[in-house]
């Protein structure tokens, strides 16, 4: 069985979810996928706008909806720092729907004075809220 | 001396505007309770992301490595221009809350020898700055007293901005730190260029694995960390204005009772006096009919 470890997402308004038996953390950097287990080295990690996963030690999963930020282990204890994040099941897809429709059409507008970065991140957001969402309603 | 009639129409305004303070005064606890209770809850992201950072810079030949292109937020050049970030109220009756924070930004200002441009957070201080003809660069209205972290980012954003194509070269902010609801104290700090925060002595940190680089670490976590800078000034100035406000509105409270009953008093005095000289009328004119008949 694996080592548990401390896992914590901290968010500017409160600790969204704090567990000390957190088996393993897979998670998107800027460069690609990576997974982090107990006694991993010490690691800064800066977060895409991606899914997080953990494994418990149960057994069970949760993800989470990170919208970047940064992720830190250090001795056993792993912290997720972000702007904006949410568990999976709090995910209000009709409203990911409605702003994914309502980046598309800012970005397809031309219009000159777009935020384009702006836009862009937005769709990411809520792109990466809707395959969450459909994925949780498969299982 | 004053009919008891116009006193008594006195003593009720006077009455009305107490209830209308007291329960300014209760809506502003309830609010600071909250506040507070924010300004807890975003105590540990603040800390943690110093932490992260005094982590990534903690080594001197990152700092010394870096391309000071790609970190503009860290570079420090020469000041020609400062900025001035004050953090204020939207609505006034909040006490001195708000002279005493733009006092310490003038103060500020007329010490500064380089050129001025001032962002205002809070319609007390736009409408103070424009009045007194200084150069109001940005201005964020509407939220005061219940700052959320979006509100920071936009500040913290437009701040970054203006300091990239060089608006200012060093920005200043100026609110007030929340010690309790009968102290807030005004403060200055220098938020941009961004200095990095010094490692606490005797932590010995492990050496950090980078994914990706250290170099795309300090690109976001610098904003970043701007905006917890920015959104816990925020949070404290919203405490402090609501705690100044439950103190005002208190003690307007309190004064109005006081009124109330010294304008009671004189009520029941003009009152009694009314009596008394009818009394004397009365019993004069009998006095006259008498002498009249005799």
């Amino acid at each position: 069985m694996a080592t548990p470890f401390t896992f914590e997402i901290v968010t500017p308004d409160k600790m969204l979810f704090v567990s000390e038996e957190v088996t393993y953390v897979g998670f998107r950097t800027l460069l690609g996928g990576m997974g982090i287990k107990a006694n991993h080295l010490p690691v800064i990690a800066t977060l895409d706008v991606a899914p997080l996963k953990i494994q418990l030690a149960d057994g069970s999963e949760e993800v989470f909806a990170v919208c970047g930020g940064f992720l830190e282990m250090q001795n056993n204890k792993c912290t997720v720092l972000a702007t904006i994040a949410e568990p999976g099941a709090e995910i209000d897809a009709a409203r990911a729907a409605a702003a994914k429709e309502r980046a598309e059409a800012r970005l397809a507008s031309k219009n000159e004075d777009l935020d384009v970065e702006r836009a862009k991140y937005a769709l990411r957001r809520a792109s990466m809220r809707l395959r969450i969402s459909e994925a949780l309603g498969k299982k | 001396m004053a009919t008891p009639r116009e006193i008594n129409r006195h003593m009720k305004s006077v009455g009305n505007i107490g209830k209308i303070t007291k329960a300014m005064k209760m809506v502003a606890a309830a609010r600071l309770r909250r506040a507070q209770e924010k300004a807890a809850a975003s105590r540990p992201y603040a800390i943690k992301i110093k932490e992260v950072l005094s982590n990534v810079v903690s080594d001197p030949s990152v700092l010394a490595g870096l391309d000071a292109k790609k970190h503009p937020l860290l570079q420090k050049r020469e000041v020609k221009k400062v900025g001035y970030l004050v953090l204020c109220s939207d609505k006034g009756l909040a006490g001195a809350y708000s002279s005493n924070a733009l006092k310490m930004a003038v103060a500020e200002i007329s010490e500064c020898e380089d050129e001025v441009v001032v962002i205002t957070c809070g319609r007390k201080a736009r409408d103070f700055f424009t009045r007194r003809g200084f150069n109001v660069i940005q201005s964020h209205i509407g939220f005061s007293d219940r700052p959320t972290y979006e509100n920071a980012v936009e500040v913290a954003q437009d701040a970054i901005k203006t300091f990239a194509n060089e608006g200012f070269d060093k920005l200043n902010i100026v609110y007030t730190i929340f010690k309790t609801a009968l102290s807030q104290i005004p403060t200055s700090e220098t938020i941009l260029p961004v200095e990095p925060p010094a490692k606490e002595e005797g932590k010995v940190s492990a050496s950090f694995m980078f994914e990706p680089g250290e170099d795309e670490a300090l690109k976001v976590l610098a904003p970043k960390y701007l905006e917890t800078v920015v959104y816990a000034a925020l949070v404290q100035s919203a405490a402090s204005e609501l705690g100044s406000r439950m103190t005002a509105m208190s003690s307007a409270t309190d004064n109005a009772a006081k009124l109330v009953s010294s304008l009671q008093l004189s009520y029941n005095k003009a009152r009694q006096a009314g009596i008394t000289r009818e009394l004397n009328e009365i019993v004069g004119g009998v006095e006259a009919l008498k002498q009249a008949q005799n």
